[in-house]
């Protein structure tokens, strides 16, 4: 057999709409890897045999394995490859920030041009390669084991938990309060990074395995623990953490004050874009913005305020180098409009007699060295305070605790968070037959780790079912 | 998978009863809470109080006021035999409610509907209930038997904010034993209310309105200021201490899209308008 010849060219990138005519549409605005290009880009990887990449992906994907797939032109069996490890590959080729991840650790950055293998533009493309060509996939699963396990929330954590527990041949129900399944996939992260088609995909592949999603369903008011308890095997609690924060500062009760969440929510869930003809939930438009934070979130409103006209600004207390959101995301938002204003930190936001928000006031702040050692902290700049006129504010600052579906279980230990990091390495509770995973756990962390959860959840599950035995590791 | 209207019915041109079958809102459901409607994919969240509802066949009836697009969309276009996409619940908090011996219910509007819910709770708790149901004019009211069952006495005022006001006071004036007022409408309403509830020093529990788009709090759209703090109606509501919510504040929040609203139903009885004048076409050719 002739010898595979790598050639060492540039990494492929993923072509992108143009900023002018991006920032006019919801539609995605990365297009992805056409088949020769995704060819091209896979033939780069060398198929390491212990492969660097693997360990520092979350879920830990066999990635050279699914690659090599994708060389051969097998994208059928490279998706069945990364379904063993996270249902939800469409999403996460998406939106994980792989250079963090899978990319910053791949061995051509040591040894080629320094450029990584594209591992998430691949993922992608080989998940959307399997839906857009129509071809039923299947799975198989385990047969009944005669046991029901309820997952609680249709977030990555719980869907993730649902489809690997559905594999072992357990019964499964999701509880979802919203009327639709996919939690911050779903009402946060904006179409414009993630086609829904995508995300419903993936998703009906989780409902064809035999998993039943009850939406409208709230846990703690429409079922509570106790009737769980009584229909259920097991539970798992993958609620998230994601009741939006404000920020503390005079005027947030202004007409004109959003947190992040209902902002995100009314577009996202609502289609508020197609207000008025499309949809009934109202949005603001073509008004100037001001969206408060440094991280994720604020940029998914930076993304979502462009595409409604509005001039849009940014202000954070810290830089751009030490905010946590992607460098290339800053400057997919710059080119299309933002104007981004670092080392601000908002004090007071301004109304007029109307109540309306007429202006954010802020100062200006340094970084000063950390006296612990830390990360260098913002310190403000006397006499620099300065106002920035604007109609709406938008507050990307994080999200809380949201401890409905759980502050009801007799005994279970919240911590002072109000979220659930009291869970063993298995993911126990302490609670016999209640686990826990994803933000709810980690009180706010990243699609693919809440997949992970999921999963290492799913199996403890499995074991606790088969052998009932129950040994909560954690503190008591 | 939608949930279907087993009823309509018009009670006349602002108001309607819907009969939606949606067992699981009535599972846990206790008095004080309500349902949140989706009519169809692109529709608006429609926080309705749970009116009437039967536990055997599993139905919930909500006696809905027309105010903007959303409403008189349901009230136009989904007709029995038809679904809603969506019927959430039961949300809010669940009231305990006690004996505290003589009740005043005064309701406006739709708000009538939301103290007739938490009424039915008090007339199990064994309370003398007398309820004031107000409406804004004669042309929108709507006869008392609706809400009778309840009721040991049900007088209809149908003038207006002003003169419902009035009619408490003379209520508590001839009945100083009164231990409870519970009020719902619109917020403008309920904080003419209040202004007698404190006078007479009398409890006043009241429901805040605020403007939801999610039952769990996520959003934070339906925050209100209690006594300063900030509750989330949809969770720790929608029924709050008269003496202590914020009117001004929720009335102030409840104005944020009133000119989308606006523009909202304006678009929509055009497009009715047109459907009409096309049906008249037809018809005449
Ligand atoms: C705006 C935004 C953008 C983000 N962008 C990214 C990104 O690009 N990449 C990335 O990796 N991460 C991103 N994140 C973080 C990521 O979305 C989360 O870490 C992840 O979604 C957590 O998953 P989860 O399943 O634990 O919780 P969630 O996604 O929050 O899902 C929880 C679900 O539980 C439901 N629920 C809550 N309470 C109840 C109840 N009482 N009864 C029934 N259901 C209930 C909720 O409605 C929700 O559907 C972003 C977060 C935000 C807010
Ligand atoms: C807890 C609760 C219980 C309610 N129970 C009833 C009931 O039993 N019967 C009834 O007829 N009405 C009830 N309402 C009011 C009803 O929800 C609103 O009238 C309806 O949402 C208006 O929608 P619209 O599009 O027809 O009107 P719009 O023109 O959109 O709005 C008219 C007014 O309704 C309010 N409103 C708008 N959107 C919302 C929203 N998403 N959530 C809350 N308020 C909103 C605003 O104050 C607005 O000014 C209740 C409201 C709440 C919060
Ligand atoms: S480290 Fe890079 S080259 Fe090696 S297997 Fe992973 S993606 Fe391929």
């Amino acid at each position: 057999m002739a010898k595979i010849v790598y050639r060492r060219h540039d990494r492929n990138e993923m072509p992108l709409m143009p900023p002018e005519k991006r920032k006019k549409t919801f539609d995605e605005y990365a297009f992805g890897f056409p088949v020769n290009v995704a060819i091209d880009e896979a033939y780069r990887c060398i198929l390491c045999k212990k492969a660097p990449c693997i360990p520092v992906c979350p879920a830990e994907l066999d990635i050279p394995k699914w690659i090599e797939q994708i060389q051969k032109g097998n994208m059928f069996e490279a998706y069945r490859i990364i379904r063993e490890k996270s249902p939800l590959g469409a999403v996460c080729g998406r939106v994980c920030p792989q250079e963090r991840q899978c990319e910053s650790n791949c061995v051509l950055m040591f040894k080629d041009n320094g450029l990584s293998v594209a591992i998430g533009a691949l993922e992608r493309f080989a998940a959307d390669t399997v839906r857009i060509s129509g071809v039923p996939f299947e799975e198989e699963k385990e047969p009944d084991t005669g046991k029901k396990v309820a997952v609680l929330g249709a977030g990555p954590a719980g869907l993730s938990a649902a489809y690997f527990l559905a594999k072992k041949g357990h019964k499964v129900v999701i509880y979802e309060a919203l009327s639709e399944p996919g939690g911050v996939m779903r009402y946060g992260i904006p179409p414009a990074r993630l086609d829904r088609k995508a995300l419903d995909y993936e998703i009906e592949l989780i409902e064809k395995l035999g998993v039943e999603i009850k939406t409208d369903h709230i846990v703690g008011k429409t079922i509570t623990y106790e009737d769980l308890k009584k229909e259920y095997d097991a539970i798992f609690i993958g609620v998230g953490s994601g009741r939006g924060k404000t920020i503390g500062v005079p005027g947030e009760g202004l007409i004109g004050v959003y947190t992040a969440i209902e902002f995100l929510t009314r577009i996202n869930l609502f289609e508020a874009y197609k207000f008025p003809e499309g949809a009934d939930t109202p949005i603001p438009r073509n008004k100037r913005v001001v969206v408060v934070g440094g991280g994720f979130t604020a940029v998914d409103c930076l993304i979502t305020s462009l595409r409604l006209g509005n001039e849009t600004h940014l202000v954070y207390r810290r830089t751009r180098e030490t905010s946590s959101a992607r460098d290339e995301e800053w400057d997919h938002v710059a080119e299309e409009g933002a104007i981004l204003h670092w080392l601000t930190q908002p004090i007071e936001i301004i109304g007029n007699e109307k109540g309306e928000v007429v202006g954010i006031k802020c100062i200006k702040m340094e970084l000063v060295p950390d006296e612990k050692g830390g990360r260098p902290r913002p310190k403000p700049v006397p006499n620099s305070e300065h106002i920035i006129e604007c109609d709406i504010v938008v507050q990307a600052v994080g999200q809380g605790p949201n401890p409905l579906a759980y502050q009801d279980i007799p005994g279970l230990k919240i911590d002072k968070w109000q979220n659930l990091s009291t869970v063993d390495n298995k993911y126990r509770t302490n609670v016999e037959g209640v686990f826990a995973g994803g933000d709810v756990v980690n009180g706010g962390d990243t699609v693919v780790r809440a997949i992970r959860h999921g999963r290492d959840a799913a199996e403890a599950i499995h074991e606790y079912l088969m052998t009932g035995v129950w040994e909560y590791e954690g503190e008591e | 998978m939608g949930f279907p209207i087993v009823k309509k019915e018009f009670l006349n041109d602002r108001f309607f009863t819907i009969e939606v079958e949606a067992p699981h809102v009535l599972e846990k459901f206790s008095p004080g809470q309500f349902a949140m409607l989706l009519p169809k994919k692109g529709g608006e969240v429609i926080p309705l109080t749970v009116f009437k509802y039967n536990r055997e066949s599993g139905t919930v009836t909500f006696l809905v006021e027309i105010r903007g697009k959303s409403t008189k969309e349901l009230s136009v276009r989904f007709n029995e035999g038809d679904e809603v996409k969506d019927v959430i619940g039961p949300v809010g908090a669940s009231v305990s409610l006690k004996n505290y011996g003589k009740v005043l219910l005064v309701g406006y509007n739709y708000g009538n509907a939301c103290v007739y819910n938490l009424g039915k709770g008090l007339k199990d708790a064994e309370n003398e209930i007398h309820f004031i149901a107000g409406f804004e004019n004669p042309e929108i009211s709507i006869t008392a038997d609706i809400f009778s069952d309840i009721a040991d006495d049900i007088k209809v005022v149908d003038n207006g904010i002003k003169r419902i006001k009035e009619e408490v006071r003379d209520f508590i004036d001839d009945n100083k034993d009164t231990k409870l007022i519970v009020s719902a409408g619109i917020p403008e309403f309920e904080k003419e209310i209040e202004e007698v509830a404190d006078v007479f020093e009398i409890d006043h529990l009241t429901h805040a309105s605020a403007i939801m788009i999610d039952p769990i709090g996520l959003a934070g759209s339906d925050r209100v200021f209690v006594d300063g703090e900030v509750k989330y109606a949809s969770l720790d509501g929608p029924w709050f201490d008269g003496h202590k919510l914020d009117y001004d504040a929720l009335i102030q929040r409840n104005n944020i899209f009133i000119d989308y609203e606006k523009e909202a139903l304006r678009k929509f009885e055009e497009e009715l308008e047109k459907e009409r004048k096309r049906a008249k076409r037809k018809k005449s050719v």
